[in-house]
């Protein structure tokens, strides 16, 4: 029985619920939606002290709803300061607490490309690039949500590694002189997955209502590791699903290219 | 020694003076804003009618339409940024255009940017920055090295970058060069420090008074400026934040005629087209505006860009 919230409303409540109170992050970069929303719903319901800096370098806005981009000016209502861009060059070296990527590409150690595809020399494609991923390396920890859960956006490696995620596992990180945590989460439109696992590549921790294990391991090149106890997904509550669906007068959630 | 009293001159001048006047072909230009917000889009068509060409953009990690437009005339030997079309979709141009080797297109990222322009600020031949470390941006950069600094640190060296001209878009602006921002200035005052020559255009040259009366809020100050041009609606068919919103309905119709004539092996003369009515024959920027737009939907545009109006 298909439950009644779509999946992209699950990715926004698993990624609130992972902010702490009292932190700093980033909303998102292109194709935030989703991480608009999760930002917003947990500054609402359960970390009222969270700040939250938009890609203008609004200060908190306030948004009466979402916006389709990121960056618009109209972000700016509710805002308590606006910054300037080199702000953001200067927090993405000192670090702040999160940011969030879609990730065109992500890899089983949470690496993800947005820039390069089908090899250096020939290339089939050139990605849209991204705002920011420095924040891989500085910000404590990122969040990924691919979009759609499948063999093209998730990949045994990248070809090429704009964001830098656990890179080829286990201490990889470290060696290449990075002491941040890297991926946290990995909220596909089926299932979440962590990095705590011995090599540091996607572990599976809960699978949305609605799918079986095997759909969420069959499209996968790569095997994860699997939780001693693979939960369902908590499921959003019924006050999470107003808030998000108030937010979204303009329906940008459901719209799109946001599918299983 | 004057014998009377010395006036200060202003740098107001027209779009088609402070192009001609002020860039030449083969120039590495900087382009302010980023994505489809406070683009200078009126100055780059102005480029285009000009018939300025080779030329080396630079701008913030996200463009849209004005280095798609330019990419798809043929006038960018190379860019430094990352093209996409945000929400819209991806850049046509550049999408089909970079494949085939019609330009470079530099792996760029904010740390090699901004560390470029950071360097040629502080007068330095690179600047230091950690966040791209592990990164495959480091190994494809040709600005980026990394090094162990005498901290012992593992380091990346970000080359200078020293654009001769940034072109910019501000809300407001007086005579002399200062400019305000009703939104986000982005990073145009460190576009600004960082060129030797910036041509800003504003939607409203507003009375000198009015930033005397608030030097808090003027964002770059005009000794940085070289040239200011009044230009209503500069931004368009991008928005200008706290002005107007962008307009999509043109990035749809630039998008489709970009598609169709960039795609390989078309010989559809649909970007050709759209050259001669947005670029070329428009005899001003108003006659643009009529044909690209048009009054009510100007109109549209700017009353929803104040959030309680549309909100």
């Amino acid at each position: 029985m298909k439950p009644p919230y779509s999946p992209v409303e699950l990715q926004i409540v698993v990624l609130a619920r992972d902010l702490a109170d009292g932190e700093v992050g980033f909303m998102g970069g292109a194709n935030s939606v989703t991480s608009a929303a999760a930002c917003l719903l947990a500054r609402a319901l359960y970390a009222p002290n969270l700040t939250i800096i938009q890609p203008s370098l609004f200060v908190n806005p306030d948004p009466v709803r979402l916006l389709p981009s990121i960056i618009d000016g109209r972000y700016q209502y509710g805002a308590e300061a606006v910054m300037t861009w080199d702000s953001i060059f200067e927090m993405s070296e000192r670090g702040v607490d999160f940011m969030f990527y879609s990730g065109l590409e992500v890899d089983r150690f949470g690496n993800f490309n947005v820039h390069w595809f089908g090899g250096t020399d020939k290339p089939q494609y050139r990605g849209p690039g991204l705002v920011n991923v420095s924040w891989t390396t500085t910000a404590n920890r990122y969040y990924l949500y691919p979009n759609r859960h499948d063999s093209r956006r998730l990949v045994e490696k990248v070809e090429f590694v704009s964001g830098v995620g656990n890179l080829t596992g286990g201490e990889a990180r470290l060696r290449a002189g990075i002491n941040t945590e890297g991926p946290r989460l990995c909220v596909t439109p089926r299932a979440v997955f962590d990095f705590d696992s011995p090599d540091r590549s996607m572990r599976l921790v809960s699978i949305h209502e609605g799918w079986e294990l095997e759909d969420v391991l069959e499209p996968l090149p790569f095997q994860p590791h699997l939780a001693s106890e693979v939960a369902v997904t908590e499921p959003p509550t019924r006050q999470e699903l107003i808030f998000i669906r108030n937010l979204d007068g303009a329906s940008l959630l459901g719209a799109r290219h946001f599918r299983g | 020694m004057g014998d009377g009293i010395a006036l200060r001159d202003s740098k107001e001048m027209t779009l088609e003076r402070a192009i001609s006047n002020h860039t030449t072909d083969g120039q590495q230009v900087i382009l302010g804003g980023v994505g489809h917000y406070n683009r200078p889009a009126a100055a780059v068509r102005e480029l285009l009618r000009q018939g300025r060409r080779d030329l080396e953009i630079f701008s913030s990690p996200i463009s849209g339409y004005d280095v798609d437009l330019l990419i798809g005339a043929g006038a960018v030997r190379r860019i430094w940024t990352n093209m996409n079309f945000d929400y819209l979709g991806m850049a046509p141009n550049f999408r089909h255009r970079v494949l085939r080797g019609e330009f470079e297109a530099v792996v760029c990222d904010e740390a090699t940017l901004f560390g470029g322009l950071r360097a040629t600020i502080e007068g330095l031949p690179y600047h230091p920055v950690r966040s791209i470390l592990g990164s495959d941006v480091v190994k494809a950069s040709p600005i980026a090295e990394e090094y162990v600094g005498p901290t012992g640190d593992r380091l990346v060296a970000i080359k200078a970058l020293q654009p001769q001209v940034a072109i910019l878009h501000a809300q407001e602006g007086d005579r002399y060069g200062n400019l305000r921002y009703a939104g986000s200035a982005f990073l145009d005052l460190t576009m600004a420090k960082a060129s030797d020559v910036v041509i800003a255009t504003v939607d409203r040259l507003v009375p000198h008074a009015s930033f005397i009366a608030d030097p808090k809020r003027t964002d770059v100050p005009g000794f940085l400026v070289t040239a200011v041009v009044e230009v209503p609606f500069g931004a368009h068919p991008c928005a200008s934040q706290g002005r107007y919103l962008i307009d999509e309905r043109h990035l749809d119709q630039y998008m489709t005629a970009a598609h169709a004539s960039a795609v390989e092996g078309s010989d559809d003369p649909a970007f050709d087209h759209y050259l001669k009515t947005f670029v070329h024959e428009p005899v001003d920027h108003f006659t643009y505006l009529e044909r690209a737009a048009g009054i009510a939907h100007l109109h549209a545009l700017s009353r929803a860009a104040t959030p309680e109006v549309d909100l």
